[in-house]
């Protein structure tokens, strides 16, 4: 017998506390577009005969069409704020003790996340949904800039990337206790592949090398760049060295690996330790291993400062990257054993 | 008698620190049972875990027959707790807050809840976020009543709550045991009030049960003599292995003893006390000497 009330009081409780974030999430996304169409038609409405002509007032809303940007740089925006909406539930939820009394009701723990993961990705999908109909219609009524096509691909695409970043922060705020620092935590880890390929270009010391060379790194990074939900990929690239799709794929790839770590935290997250930094050990080590790693990049790269045309460059900048990291690692380690073999004594 | 709780060799650990430590517990069905100890004893942790908030470490809990973990979803629509932390959820008001509970429990009784949110004088439009602490508690309580649990499970419920509901609270309680034979473990530091409502105690100190049992039977272990005697207290009853402490005022003698009481009682009436008499520790007494028996022991300050 199923024991738990999904969906009726798991989704009435949720919605009351998620509905407002959603909003905003809401607002955010649509503000620009809307902004944009209601500045053509006021410029249109106070038009006089000195008013520039109205092709050239309506090319706010042709720009928009053509790049599909709500914002400027929408896609870093919009998945940064969809990261921001995967951490606040579970944190609603952690703040002031509140997740203990949620528990201690008759409510299985994967009931409680899937319903919160259920009303987010709705509220995501559908404010997305509108936008694409808004710009459907806006387009319709410009004369068809651009296919309605495309306009779908970028929709299924930015659902996907929002979706990817939504994913890494409803995770991370399984794992990590205070919410800004959950927030900066995921916004990290979506970064990864940013500041793998940065790594890379920094490697591969390219000054050393001939232009076939560049242009293979370049190819590299940028590929491994858009693998993060962050930077999302290049959609209108004619040559683009992953094909968006496969960057979508990649996203689908990403979100579903998240959400399954986010069930498997939470199936086993020890509720005594609400109010800590992190709900499980392993993560001081995430946390010092990313620390040590990111010291690394700093130390290594002043340290390979004036070294650019110096073939000992890459070896030393990965031996100084790897050291300082372990250092790190090490020291931070031994000192938290330390504090917490006190702590035990206390 | 029906076992409603039962923990054997219960064990916890925080960090590596043991918070309880081989805790048994036996509580009948239709019983309150209330949980002492100093600050820190180990009274939450028991009770999440008797809610299958917490895994222990070490043991096992059972609740109404049945193993409790953090997945018992089933039977925690039995079991109810009401927590002295954790804040309610946002962005509702009373009438939410009372709704997504009649969603989440099949045993919610619509006449109780009236019943209660008139009698505690809730204001059901109220956000949550105005409610004072003791209208929270009020609340939860109202909350756990109409859910009709079978245990209930209250920690430090009284605090907040002025005396006259917290009198009214208490006789919640006395009902809820005897009219509808629900189990209720208390725990709290307000022993007075403990005193007038429960049938049996735990007294806990550092994570270890240091006694628990009926009341009556406890308060058997250790008696108080008041007797009055006019001359010296002899050494046989001062050095007595059953006299924990003896006071002294004027003609006056109390002796607390654990253990014996006859035999100090009959010392004393060889030794000329002109009147004697054995009375029952109140519960706070009771508490206190466990407390120093285990080394528990505060002065008083006195400030420069």
């Amino acid at each position: 017998m199923r024991a738990s009330f999904f969906p009726e009081a798991i989704v009435y409780k949720q919605w009351r506390q998620l509905r407002g974030w959603l909003i905003a999430w809401a607002l955010f996304t649509w503000a620009g577009p809307v902004h944009t169409l209601v500045g053509y038609w006021t410029a249109m409405q106070t038009r006089t005969a000195y008013s520039p002509p109205p092709e050239l007032l309506a090319q706010p809303v042709i720009a928009m069409l053509h790049t599909l940007d709500p914002h400027v740089n929408a896609a870093r925006h919009l998945a940064m704020a969809a990261l921001v909406v995967g951490v606040v539930p579970m944190a609603m939820e952690r703040a002031r003790g509140r997740l203990l009394i949620t528990l201690a009701a008759p409510i299985r723990r994967r009931d409680l996340l899937a319903t919160q993961i259920a009303i987010c990705l709705t509220g995501i999908w559908g404010v997305l949904l509108v936008l694409t109909l808004f710009d459907i219609a806006v387009n319709k009524a410009f004369g068809t800039v651009v296919p309605t096509v495309q306009i779908l691909a970028w929709f299924l695409m930015e659902g996907l990337q929002t979706t990817a970043a939504f994913a890494v922060g409803f995770a991370v705020s399984i794992g990590v206790g205070p919410t800004l620092f959950a927030m900066v935590c995921a916004l990290l880890l979506a970064l990864v592949p940013s500041y793998a390929a940065m790594m890379t270009t920094e490697l591969a010391n390219m000054t050393m090398h001939g232009p076939a060379y560049w242009n293979a790194v370049n190819r590299i990074t940028q590929a491994v760049e858009s693998l993060s939900p962050i930077q999302g990929p290049s959609l209108w690239s004619e040559h683009p060295v992953i094909s968006p799709w496969h960057v979508g794929l990649w996203y689908a790839v990403w979100s579903v690996g998240w959400l399954a770590l986010a069930f498997a935290m939470f199936r086993r997250l020890p509720l005594e330790r609400e109010g800590g930094l992190f709900s499980f050990d392993a993560l001081w080590d995430v946390l010092l291993v990313g620390t040590g790693l990111m010291a690394g990049t700093v130390l290594g790269l002043i340290a390979v400062g004036g070294m650019s045309q110096n073939p000992q460059r890459t070896p030393v900048l990965l031996a100084v990257w790897i050291l300082v990291a372990a250092l790190t690692w090490l020291t931070g380690r031994l000192l938290l054993t330390r504090l917490a073999r006190r702590a035990r004594r206390a | 008698m029906r076992t409603a709780i039962e923990t054997v060799d219960l064990h916890k650990m925080f960090g590596g620190r043991p918070v309880l430590r081989g805790v048994n517990l036996s509580v009948p069905a239709g019983s309150i049972h209330g949980v002492i100890g100093a600050n820190g004893a180990g009274k939450s942790t028991l009770l999440r875990i008797l809610m299958g908030l917490y895994r222990p470490s070490r043991g096992q809990v059972r609740v109404l027959g049945e193993v409790m973990d953090t997945e018992a979803t089933e039977l925690r629509q039995r079991v109810h707790l009401v927590a002295s932390e954790g804040d309610l959820p946002r962005g509702m008001r009373v009438r939410d807050y009372l709704h997504y509970h009649r969603l989440l429990y099949r045993t919610w009784d619509e006449t109780r809840c009236r019943r209660l949110l008139e009698a505690l004088e809730l204001p059901e439009g109220a956000p949550l976020r105005n409610l004072s602490q003791g209208m929270r508690t009020q609340l939860r309580l109202t909350v756990a009543l109409s859910a009709h649990p079978e245990v209930l499970l209250l920690d430090e419920p009284t605090n907040g709550l002025d005396p006259v509901v917290k009198r009214q609270f208490l006789q919640l309680l006395l009902q809820e045991a005897s009219g509808t034979g629900a189990t209720i473990v208390i725990a709290t530091h307000h022993l007075d009030d403990l005193e007038r409502i429960a049938d049996s105690v735990t007294i806990l100190f550092s994570g270890r049960a240091l006694a628990s049992g009926q009341l009556d039977h406890l308060r058997d272990t250790v008696k108080r003599v008041q007797a009055v005697l006019a001359g010296e207290l002899p050494e046989s009853i001062v050095h007595h292995p059953a006299v924990v402490e003896v006071q002294r005022s004027g003609r006056m003698v109390l002796i607390t003893v654990s253990g014996n009481v006859q035999a100090v009682v009959t010392a004393l009436g060889e030794a000329g006390a002109t009147y004697c008499e054995v009375v029952d520790l109140e519960l706070e007494e009771l508490f206190r000497h466990f407390m120093e028996r285990e080394g528990y022991r505060r002065e008083g300050i006195l400030l420069p």
